[in-house]
């Protein structure tokens, strides 16, 4: 188990991280979310044991990280750090020796690697002749082909299609079934959804939110409603304890209550005439609920898929 | 096996793929060779014979003995070595008449004689020496008395230096000293110039590709820096090795050349061996430390090749203000800006080599220098341990100081803790 205490950490005046503390049990998987800047970056540098923390402590199976147990982690950072003249094949035996393996350990397993990744490029191929993705991949198989026990992961599905994704997500849950603790930061709120456990964020370097995924969600209520119904989103924003709604560019219209009580009237009013394909009330989504902790500017700026919204008057 | 290992055996399969490295292997060679070449065509020329024509027997037995010519006595008569002249297969002749007390001396030659017919000098003296016995005889004087007269005086050399134990005797031949004080102060710059190039080059570019922040997730930042130091090491333990390889290979072609053979018989191997002694090694190897670790301090700091390049000049003309400080040392031993610049870390390894060749340096005065070496590489390896760890996760875009400053703060905030 990972278990971070307090961690706190300055560089000059600016407070990086702040009194910051959470688990990571075996097999579990633990998302780290927030804003550029809020310390993610800062609490990976501190488990790593790259910085020393200013209070707290980070211990690993119970004991601090040291030289000796960094073979027990992998990590993937943000960015790719590949060398880009070397080939495949020496590039992961050479992260995998950094990791305590044998050459002739880890040198029958990398063809199985990269067919498991769907690598598009031979063990022999360097680097560089591979496309982004498959340099990615490459990536993750260095990280994860000593099998470690904890696997801290900073944004390893940027750059990847969704097929490539999938190919990560089943690797991410390998590990997972394996009984590794994983730990990854991810601007895509879906992926932590599908993916994660449980769920830390962090804004100006202090825990904003933590816990179960779905425990976090529902401490916002059922308050959204996705209805399809012919009535208007004015007709629906007008109704009692309606808040705001939005139409999606597929026709369905979302609403948001001002309290869970309300979606009764609401089915009601839009079942009035009689059957509707869509109606669901559910709690926020992690976007959502990250946007709202952020702020409504940020929010305003990543409305992807919605389009005319409404306000009650 | 330990990581530092394992990041050695990496960087360098890297570096000995690079182009880098056998440019410097290979360039040195390359210029050699042009030397090489460039001697050998243009002392051929002193191989084109000079004939002579002379009835008196003795004469070509005593020229034929002069080093460097080629003395051509199938030709008889000057009809003949006109046209051999003429035809360029020889460069010159002698046409030597008259009684050995009168001798009428004329050398015709084509332009260019003041080249390939260096020692005429020496003809001269020879021939004056053989009419001098010639006329001795002549006039009844034992010709044994004439050869003593005629004896050369011999001048022993004795070379002090003054050191503050007074005098001291000089004891190393200077044509020796002169060979390996070039050579050294050549091999140590070339050294300097290149190897702390590769490691800030390495750092650099690990760390922009952010290659350093995976494999500081898997080793300690020391296990790193001494793992890049260790490779540099062997990189230049390789090089030593190849260029013994490729000399021992040559050797067996080039040692009968008359050029080669002319070099060799102005120095003494022998006595070029024992002139060099442990010391010297101590400083070029402390010199070589300093400066490789203080580039790797500079890489570290770096983050793309742009700026690594950058941040070594100041290193690069460093070393470049040694090496001229190492020339000047050879022809000025004992300056007072010498001796004062060879306690100077950054310089020593230019500079103690020349002074301990000449010996112009007494034993406590190396000793004081090495201790100061021995202390400034111990500082200098300090602070980068310090740095290292901090400066490999600053990412400036910066300049340079921007990029320590940032790196200090860091230091800072891990000290305190």
């Amino acid at each position: 188990m990972l278990e971070v205490k307090k961690l706190s950490k300055s560089f000059g005046d600016l407070k990086a991280l702040d009194g910051v503390g959470f688990k990571v049990l075996p097999g579990h998987i633990l998302g780290l979310i927030g804003p550029n800047g809020s310390g993610k970056t800062t609490a990976f540098r501190l488990i790593l044991n790259l910085l020393t923390p200013d209070q707290g402590e980070v211990l690993w199976r119970g004991k601090s990280i040291s030289p000796q147990t960094l073979h027990t982690i992998g990590y993937l950072p943000e960015e790719r750090g590949l060398f880009l003249n070397m080939t495949n094949e020496n590039q992961i035996l050479y992260f995998a020796e950094l990791n305590g393996k044998k050459k002739k350990e880890i040198a029958p397993k990398i063809p199985a690697w990269l067919e498991k990744f769907d690598v598009k490029g031979k063990a022999k191929d360097k680097i560089k002749s591979l496309s982004k993705g498959n340099q990615q991949k490459i990536q993750l198989i260095s990280t994860l082909i000593h099998e470690p026990e904890l696997i801290i992961l900073d944004e390893p599905f940027s750059g990847l299609d969704p097929v490539n994704a999938e190919l990560l997500v089943a690797g991410i849950e390998e590990a997972k079934d394996r009984g590794a603790c994983i730990i990854f930061s991810s601007h895509n709120m879906a992926n932590v959804e599908d993916l994660c456990d449980d769920l830390l964020m962090l804004i100006n370097g202090e825990r904003s939110l933590y816990g179960k995924v779905q425990d976090i969600r529902e401490s916002y209520g059922r308050t959204r409603v996705l209805v399809e119904t012919e009535d208007t989103l004015e007709d629906l924003i007008q109704l009692e304890g309606v808040v705001s709604g939005r139409e999606q560019v597929d026709g369905l219209k979302r609403l948001i209550l001002s309290s869970p009580e309300v979606g009764e009237d609401i089915f009601n009013y839009v079942t009035r005439k009689g059957y509707v394909q869509t109606f669901s009330q559910q709690a926020p989504g992690l976007e959502e609920i990250f946007k709202l902790k952020v702020g409504e500017d940020h929010a305003e700026k990543h409305h992807y898929y919605e389009t005319g919204t409404g306000q009650k008057s | 096996m330990p990581k530092s290992i394992t990041i050695m055996k990496q960087a360098l399969a890297k570096n000995l793929k690079s182009f880098n490295f056998w440019f410097m292997i290979l360039f040195p060679l390359f210029i050699l060779a042009v030397l090489a070449l460039i001697f050998y065509f243009t002392a051929g020329d002193s191989k084109t014979p000079t004939a002579l024509v002379s009835d008196d027997p003795q004469i070509a037995e005593l020229l034929t003995e002069v080093e460097g010519i080629e003395l051509d006595t199938s030709i008889t008569s000057p009809e003949e070595a006109r046209t051999a002249l003429e035809n360029k297969e020889i460069q010159a002749y002698f046409q030597i008449a008259g009684e050995a007390t009168d001798l009428e001396v004329e050398i015709i030659h084509t332009l260019g004689l003041a080249e390939s017919l260096t020692n005429l000098q020496m003809i001269q003296a020879i021939l004056s020496n053989y009419q001098m016995q010639a006329r001795a005889a002549a006039s009844g004087i034992d010709p044994e008395l004439v050869a003593e007269m005629l004896q050369t005086v011999d001048i022993q050399e004795t070379a002090y230096y003054v050191s503050d134990e007074g005098l001291v005797q000089q004891g190393n031949n200077i044509a020796v000293t002169s060979v390996i004080s070039y050579a050294l102060t050549l091999i140590v710059f070339l050294v300097i110039l290149f190897y702390p190039n590769i490691i800030v080059t390495d750092l650099a570019q690990e760390k922009g590709t952010r290659v350093m922040e995976v494999i500081l997730s898997s080793t300690t930042s020391n296990q790193h820096f001494f793992g890049k130091i260790l490779s540099i090491l062997v990189m230049i333990l390789i090089h030593f090795l190849l260029y013994t390889g490729i000399i021992a290979l040559l050797w067996p072609f080039v040692k009968g050349m008359n050029q080669v053979q002319i070099v060799l018989d102005m120095i003494d191997v022998e006595e070029l061996l024992a002139a060099l002694n442990i010391y010297i090694f101590v400083f070029i190897l402390l010199g070589v430390l300093i400066y490789v670790i203080m580039a790797a301090f500079l890489g570290s700091v770096s983050s793309s090749n742009e700026d690594a390049q950058k941040a070594i000049m100041p290193l690069t003309l460093l070393g470049m203000l040694g090496y001229f400080a190492g020339m000047y040392g050879l022809t000025n031993p004992q300056q007072p800006l010498i001796i004062i610049s060879s306690y100077i870390p950054l310089f020593s390894p230019f500079i103690m080599p020349i002074r301990i060749l000449n010996e112009t340096v007494s034993t406590t005065s190396i000793w004081i220098i090495m201790i100061i070496n021995i202390l400034f590489l111990a500082l200098v390896l300090f602070i980068t341990l310090i740095f290292y760890r901090s400066n490999l996760l600053v990412y400036s875009d910066g300049n340079f100081i921007q990029g320590v400053g940032r790196a200090f703060n860091i230091v800072k905030s891990e000290r305190k803790n």
